[in-house]
Parts: structure tokens; C-alpha cells; sequence
């Protein structure tokens, strides 16, 4: 899955937003971290996935 | 249509030579094709989203196979074309902003040009960003390979009013320059016509670095003895900025010389102040926005560029500080402080927690649960459902919630860089630069995370200035919002609290950079365009913070409940409260309040939600400096453990004694100001 950096605007893919969560002690969000700045965002939430896929699927369904 | 790629790996890249190499590299690379497959081959580069793909659709028919490049994960698209009567590969590269590589992508794109030799290269840039977009040009050009610019979405620039003297920047940059729009087909002709005549005059150098850089570079040039496909010029930059893989290429190629270069660079580096990178990005981009002026005309009439103006007008101190505070005024103060925390907290609270689910919760406790101490677990006064829910879900839930929208919708504008680069002259005062910008902002949704990303500031001095100000100065989100409701009735009281830690936070920092010794912090970034906020990105990256945010809490608050409930029934709780009386009532607070800061140190937002409920029983002077002492407060236990593990124990331990005693000497100080000087907020 591509990403977006919401800061600096750099394009990268999963392999390279390394989780930043290795050294927490109390989460395991997987973060992913921009390469470029280092800002980290949530990758998107799998029930909300989940949604979009639902709907994708049905609008398939009505084409 | 698929071009076989040779099998090296990405470990065993050396770069091409042409004296010495060329015959067994081309046996190479020639090695995988399939019969009849072309030899020579085009690059397409560019910066992702300037319409490089739809360029290779307009040249190949959209007749493209992916592969990855070898040894790497990185797609790679590839088609054929026929000119004249040869047929020619061409190349999708992965999008790239610098010769200078921070990703594997990028890595991938400039090891494909200097490795696999293109016969051409067909660089694309958008028409309407030529500042942002010529600095890879100019690298380019400066390689001496074949390079031609496509500038692309002229219709777009047009629109805007922007003109552009394609000769003249043709003469300032070197290379051949082309318009096109490739989404209507424009211009293709004149690419395919470059292609076939190609004309450059001899090596052109674009960039004229610093005097100091200048020497370094021709020092190198003429060392490397070796005859490359890029020009030595174009090498010595990347050795100057410690691009990893031409090092490796030129201590294998050349290692009776590799220790005099880096000797050169070492010495080129003690001349300058700034790190060379940093000079060298600083001067390629300087030389990007003169040649863009040079050769653009912009008919005002015709832009109106609301975006640009609004960058300006954010990034200058002038203009920048006063939109920074409306901002924070009406997204924390009004919207998260007011309304959320205010107005959805009074009804999730008061309403639906107050009269219905908890009573409802407590009379069915009553009812089927007989022992008093489980009956005191679910619905006594620390009790899962009367503490930890009830600050989850109904205090804090709709703060965060709130927090959450309004921060999405920010960072998906494009403003956070330019915050960046607004507040780096005043970080510069505190032994930090605009990067450190990422942490603070990260810290108002949760402090431990950004502790974890102070990984990214560059020296060690920048790591423990941005974890103490973390662990002192910057309050959750939750926090924040309770703090702002709390204190939204009494503004006097907000603005104390604003000015003290703001106070601290300056004061604290200076003093840090003036003990801790270490260099000046270099920040250099480049603007991602300014835009309107999509709802459905806001909406999708708050619904996403929302579960994150309730799939660590919620289970934090329970835990933190039950562990007060074993302390209670063991008796330990009183304990500890009665230890923290002395200190709370020393600042002028309640005895009551010592749970609040025991709390505190849980979770900030517990302790948070716990002086949310408190609220009554304090007057503004109170409110005040219990939020100054909570904001200051010794960071939460997880917080703690990440600042042991990142700065290690020495650093961790210091830093915890010092915000403990700088939270209670603030308030006791407050405190005394205020009945001194007999004044009520």
C-alpha cells in the first residue's frame, strides 16, 4: 500500500514507513513513519477498510 | 512487451564505466533480452504526480509490463517504441526527488540511470511548480547524460496565467526543454523530434555552489581517474554529500584515491557552517527560484493563486504568528476546548453517563452482584465503570474526538511545514530547528510516540532538548482540551496558564542549549502544495485515530482502575495520598487534588479527566495552577519507560526530577504571586 507523508508530502510504500512501535512499551498501533521527515501517521484502521471494500463492492455490483 | 532485466543485485552495483567497463556491462545488460527486443532504452523521471505515467501511456499505447528492478521490491514499468527504424525501451522509473536518495524507490531510479546507461532521458516536471521541480533537473543536467525536459500540464500553468521562455531556460539549464500536455497528446511530437535530433552543447554547469564547495568539487573532479558515463563534476557532488552508494562505488573503483577525497571532503565540511548537504540543497534550490524567475512571466491578472499567497503569508513571522493564533484560538480554544470538552462532554457526561448508563450499570450491580468489594470494583468511586469508563468514553472520548477532527483536517491542508519552517527561527533560540516541529505536534495526540520520534532530530543535543520539553511543556491532546474547557469561563486564568507554560517551555529550552554542548541544528524542507482539506481524508484519519486512540486507552483505564482498586482494598492508596497532600496543599490546592496528580502519572488524560470532575470544588485561582503543575507534571508511566529506553536511565532519571520540581516550584510560585499581590483570575 502507498502512503502520503501528511507533512512533507513524500510517497512510499509500507516496506519503507518502518513501524515506529518497536519501542513502545504499551502499543502495537503500527505506525507508520515517513522516511523522508520522520512524521508518523496510523495506517488506515481495518474495520474502516472494511466499509470501503463493502461499498466498492456493491457499487461493482450495481455497474 | 517486457524488457528482461539483467540479474545482478542491488549489493553487487558497480558503477559503469566507459573505457573499462562498457562492453562487459552492455553484455550485461544485453544478456536477459529476448530476441528482437530494443538495446537502446528511454528513462522517464520525475517527481510522482507531474504526469509521467501518462506521458509513457502517450509514447508506449498504454502497452506496459511491470517487473520489479532487480533485487529490490520496486516495480518498474516498461514499453517499446519504434523511432525511425529503431526500437527503443522505455522505462517508467519510480518517482524521485533528488539524485540524492531517501527511499528504495529513488534509490531504484538512480541506480537505474547510472547503472543501466539510458540512451536518453525524458525528465518530467509539472510546468506550474518549476522552483520545486528544477532542482533534479539541474542535477541532471549537470551528469551530462542525454536528458531532455518535458515540461508537462502547460494547459494548467496557462490557466494560471504563467508563461514560460522555453529557450531561455533551455540555455540556463543545458538541455533540451519541451511542452507538453499529456493528457491531451500536446507536445509529443516535439519529444519524439528531440529524441531523434538530440543536441546539448558540452557539459553545462548549472548549479554554482559556495566558493569553499566549488574548490572541493574541482579537487575531486580531478582526482577521479576514471572515465565515468556521468560527469566527475556530477560524482563529486554526491561524494560531497555522502551519497552511500557512490561512495562505495568510488572506494571499489578508485582506492588509491578514496582516502584523499574524503579527506577533501572533510576539509571542504570544516570551512562551512552548516553541514554540506544543507549548504548544497540550500544553493541548488536558490539557484532553482533565480532561473524559475529568469524564465517565468506571471500575468497577475490571470492567477489568482489564492495557495501561493496564503504560503507566503504563513511562513512570514508577520503574518505567520498571527494565523498561528487564530488557529490555536478557534480550533483548541473553541472547538476542542468549548465545544468538546464544553458542550459534548457536558451531554455524554452529565446526560447519558450521568442519568442513565451508570445509574442504570450501578442499580444492576446492586441487584446481582452480592460482594461489597466486586460491587466497589465496577461502581465504586475508582470502579471500572464510575472511573475508567466514564473517563473513557464520556470525558475523554469526546475531547480526543474533537482534537482529532480538527487536527485532520490541518495536516491534510498542507499547514503543519509550514508551521515548520515558521517557528524554526524561534526553536533555533532553544537549541532545536523546525524539524522538531514533528515531535511537539505529535505530542499534543500523545507524548510517548512523539518521545519515540525525537529519533528523528539530528544530533543527540536535539534529542534530549525535544524529550524534556516533551515530558515538561507539552500536554496530550485530552489534557490539552480539558484544560481549555476548564479554564474557557475564566479567561484571565487561561492566559496565565498559556504564559507560564510558554514561559517554561522558552526558558527551559535555553537554558538546556546553553549547557549542552553540540552544533547549531540545520532545517531544510522542501513545502508540499497548500490545499483545501478533503472530508472524506478528515473523516477516514479521525475514524482511524478514534479506534487507535480507544484501543489503547480503554484498556489502560481499566487497568488503571483496578490497579487503585487493589491499592484501595490493601489500603496503600490512602498512603500515597496522604503523601502527595503536604505538596498539593503547599500550592494552595485541596487535599482532594492529589489523586488528580496520582492520577496523572497513569495516564495525563486520566489525571486530566480527573481534575475535570473536580472542577467545582475550585476557584479560578485553583484552576489555574492546577493546570500549570498538571501540564508541568512528571510524565505518565508509559512516557517514563520510553524516555528510559530512547535517552537511557542518566537522562531519564534527570529529566524526571527536574519536571517534578519545576511543576510544584511553578505552582507554589503562582500561588504565591497571586496571594501576594492578592489577585483573583
Amino acid at each position: 500500500m502507498k502512503h502520503r507523508c501528511a507533512f512533507c508530502g513524500m510517497e512510499f510504500t509500507d516496506e519503507q514507513g518502518i513501524s515506529a512501535c518497536g519501542s513502545c512499551p504499551l502499543s502495537n498501533c503500527n505506525l507508520v513513519k515517513c522516511p523522508n521527515c520522520g512524521y508518523e501517521s496510523l495506517p488506515e484502521a481495518k474495520s474502516l477498510s472494511f466499509i470501503k471494500n463493502l461499498f466498492s463492492k456493491n457499487k461493482t455490483k450495481q455497474d | 512487451m517486457e524488457l528482461q532485466l539483467n540479474q545482478k543485485t542491488m549489493e553487487n552495483h558497480s558503477i559503469i564505466t566507459d573505457r573499462k567497463a562498457s562492453a562487459a556491462s552492455c553484455h550485461h545488460a544485453d544478456a536477459g533480452k529476448k530476441e528482437g527486443e530494443a538495446k537502446k532504452w528511454i528513462a522517464l523521471t520525475g517527481q510522482p504526480n507531474v504526469g509521467k505515467s501518462l506521458l509513457f501511456n502517450r509514447l508506449t499505447g498504454s502497452r506496459a509490463a511491470v517487473s520489479n528492478y532487480p533485487g529490490t521490491t520496486v516495480a518498474v514499468d516498461k514499453g517499446q517504441i519504434t523511432l525511425g527504424t529503431e526500437r527503443y525501451g522505455i522505462w517508467d522509473l519510480p518517482g524521485m526527488y533528488s539524485l540524492l536518495p531517501i527511499t528504495e524507490e529513488e534509490r531504484v531510479a538512480k541506480l537505474a540511470l547510472l547503472e543501466e546507461r539510458p540512451s536518453y532521458i525524458l525528465h518530467v516536471v509539472d510546468a506550474k511548480n518549476l522552483t520545486r521541480m528544477l532542482p533534479l533537473a539541474m542535477e541532471l543536467s549537470e551528469t551530462g547524460m542525454k536528458v531532455i525536459l518535458v515540461v508537462n500540464m502547460m494547459d494548467e500553468a496557462e490557466k494560471e496565467g504563467i508563461k514560460i521562455d522555453f529557450q531561455k531556460l533551455s540555455k540556463e539549464i543545458g538541455i533540451p526543454v519541451v511542452p507538453t500536455v499529456a493528457v491531451s497528446g500536446k507536445g509529443m511530437n516535439q519529444v519524439l523530434y528531440h529524441i531523434l535530433n538530440y543536441e546539448r552543447k558540452n557539459h553545462h554547469e548549472v548549479i554554482p555552489f559556495d566558493e569553499n564547495i566549488e574548490s572541493g568539487l574541482q579537487e575531486i573532479s580531478k582526482i577521479l581517474s576514471e572515465d565515468y558515463t556521468i560527469h566527475q563534476r556530477s560524482i563529486a557532488q554526491l561524494l560531497l554529500q555522502k551519497d552511500e552508494d557512490m561512495h562505495t562505488w568510488i572506494k571499489e573503483k578508485e582506492p588509491e584515491n578514496y582516502t584523499h577525497i574524503t579527506s577533501i571532503i572533510e576539509k571542504t565540511e570544516e570551512m562551512l557552517q552548516e553541514s554540506l548537504v544543507y549548504m548544497m540543497k540550500i544553493k541548488i534550490h536558490e539557484e532553482a527560484k533565480r532561473i524559475t524567475q529568469a524564465v517565468t512571466t506571471i500575468d497577475k491578472k490571470k492567477r489568482i493563486n489564492i495557495g501561493e499567497k496564503l504560503n507566503q503569508l504563513m511562513i512570514r513571522p508577520i503574518t505567520g504568528v498571527p494565523i498561528l493564533l487564530l488557529v490555536l484560538y478557534f480550533v483548541l480554544y473553541k472547538f476542542v476546548g468549548v465545544f468538546g470538552a464544553g458542550t459534548v462532554v457536558d451531554f455524554v457526561e452529565g446526560k447519558l453517563f450521568g442519568e442513565y448508563i451508570n445509574p442504570a450499570i450501578a442499580n444492576a450491580v446492586e441487584n446481582l452482584v452480592g460482594i461489597e468489594a466486586l460491587q466497589q470494583l465496577i461502581i465504586g468511586e475508582y470502579g471500572l465503570v464510575t472511573l475508567g469508563l466514564t473517563y473513557a468514553i464520556a470525558i475523554i472520548l469526546p475531547v480526543v474526538g474533537t482534537f482529532f477532527l480538527a487536527f485532520s483536517a490541518i495536516e491534510d491542508s498542507g499547514y503543519l511545514p509550514r508551521l515548520s519552517l515558521l517557528i524554526d527561527r524561534l526553536f533555533k533560540k532553544i537549541g532545536l530547528s523546525g524539524r522538531a516541529v514533528i515531535p511537539m505536534v505529535l505530542g499534543l495526540g500523545c507524548d510517548t510516540m512523539a518521545t519515540i520520534v525525537t529519533r528523528t532530530q539530528e544530533t543527540k543535543r536535539e534529542r534530549v532538548i525535544a524529550t524534556l520539553l516533551l515530558a515538561l511543556a507539552i500536554p496530550c491532546s485530552a489534557q490539552l482540551g480539558v484544560i481549555f474547557a476548564l479554564l474557557a469561563p475564566f479567561p484571565m486564568a487561561l492566559l496565565v496558564w498559556v504564559l507560564v507554560i510558554f514561559a517554561n517551555f522558552m526558558f527551559v529550552g535555553f537554558i538546556a542549549s546553553k549547557i549542552m554542548p553540540g552544533q547549531r541544528p540545520t532545517f531544510f524542507m522542501e513545502l508540499p502544495p497548500l490545499r483545501v482539506p478533503k472530508i472524506s481524508n478528515v473523516l477516514s484519519k479521525t475514524y482511524t485515530r478514534i479506534i487507535w486512540y480507544l484501543k489503547e486507552v480503554l484498556p489502560l483505564f481499566i487497568i488503571a482502575s483496578v490497579v487503585i482498586w487493589l491499592l484501595q482494598i490493601t489500603g496503600v492508596f490512602p498512603h500515597i495520598i496522604n503523601g502527595l497532600e503536604p505538596l498539593v496543599a503547599g500550592i494552595g490546592l485541596p487535599n482532594d487534588t492529589a489523586d488528580v496528580f496520582f492520577f496523572g502519572f497513569f495516564r495525563r488524560d486520566y489525571g486530566a479527566a480527573g481534575l475535570f470532575q473536580m472542577q467545582d470544588m475550585l476557584n479560578a485561582n485553583q484552576l489555574a495552577i492546577s493546570a500549570v503543575v498538571l501540564t508541568l507534571f512528571v510524565p505518565c508511566v508509559a512516557q517514563l519507560m520510553v524516555m528510559f529506553k530512547e535517552r537511557g536511565a542518566k537522562t531519564a532519571i534527570g529529566i524526571f526530577l527536574l519536571v517534578l520540581v519545576l511543576a510544584f516550584s511553578m505552582g507554589g510560585l503562582l500561588n504565591f504571586i497571586l496571594n501576594t499581590l492578592n489577585i483573583t483570575l
